[in-house]
């Protein structure tokens, strides 16, 4: 026990003068040009992501208001030149865009809230 | 204080990062060094540590200290520079982990106070990177043991074998470096 205090209060003694600190003066006004660099890259991506929102629920709404529009106002024999197949694979194609878009971005909405 | 410029921060007042830029840049910096042993090499270190910590800043619940929290992450990107350079971190062998006690290192009688700072260093230098970060943190930022486990991660029972393979290693170096001395000078 006293032989080790004894190493403690010699290492104190020995590594008093040892802590040596920044040696850079520029330092601190670098960091910061670069945290403002940082920030700025931050807000603008955190832009971009509020785009994407306003614009992947601007394009589902036309979708929705052109399908209703479509079926109130055109006469629907005109598809009937289509298969009868044609448009399922074509729905379950929009939707599978549809729901991997939303998961993405979603996903990018929280690691960017996640981060500052 | 730190909880008042972490909020002002994450209010979107970017210039209160510079408080902690400027209250722990030493600290940090002489962590970073104690592990890379080169200036530039622990700058860097110590710049990367900090974008980190603007970034993740969200993040800090608070539940250690600010101070605590930064210096875990200025650690992990120093000994993440010591993997990608060299791989793995060597170790000096066992040999010279021979009994040596305190009394026979007598730096203080034998050089000045400017040549007892340069072999300090130069043993500092020449020690594991591990080791003298368990000493710069026990020693000279005067760590618990316990906050020592908190910032770097490690067991307790790792830092106190740490800390005595330092010290030990500590002894040798400067007995070297001493012995050296001796023969050149006489």
């Amino acid at each position: 026990m006293e032989k080790n205090n004894n190493h403690d209060r010699f290492f104190r003694e020995l590594l008093s003068d040892s802590g040596k600190g920044m040696p850079f003066s520029d330092f601190e006004d670098d960091l910061m040009a670069q945290i403002r660099m940082e920030h700025e890259k931050r807000s603008s991506v955190k832009r971009n992501i509020q785009l994407s929102w306003l614009f992947f629920i601007l394009g589902m709404l036309s979708g929705i208001a052109t399908v209703v529009a479509l079926s109130l106002y055109s006469d629907i024999k005109s598809f009937a030149f289509m298969p009868n197949n044609f448009l399922l694979p074509v729905i379950i194609f929009i939707c599978l865009t549809l729901i991997l878009f939303a998961e993405r971005l979603v996903k990018i909405s929280f690691r960017h809230d996640s981060q500052l | 204080m730190d909880e008042l410029y972490i909020k002002k921060v994450l209010n979107g007042d970017i210039d209160a990062f510079r408080y902690f830029v400027h209250q722990y840049k030493d600290k940090a910096y002489n962590l970073a060094f104690s592990v890379l042993k080169n200036e530039f090499d622990a700058r860097d270190a110590v710049q990367e540590a900090y974008i980190i910590a603007f970034r993740k800043l969200g993040k800090f619940r608070g539940k250690s200290k600010f101070s605590t929290w930064f210096f875990r992450i200025v650690i992990n990107e120093a000994l993440k520079t010591i993997n990608k350079k060299a791989g793995k971190e060597e170790y000096i062998a066992d040999t010279r982990t021979e009994s040596v006690d305190p009394g026979h290192v007598e730096i203080n009688d034998t050089v000045s106070r400017d040549q007892q700072k340069y072999y300090i260093d130069l043993a500092m230098q020449n020690i594991p990177s591990k080791e003298a970060l368990a000493l710069t943190l026990f020693y000279i930022e005067e760590y618990s043991v316990e906050e020592i486990r908190e910032v770097t991660g490690w067991t307790e029972s790792n830092v106190k074998v740490l800390l005595h393979r330092a010290r030990k290693s500590m002894y040798h170096e400067l007995n070297v470096l001493l012995s050296t001395e001796k023969k050149t000078l006489y």
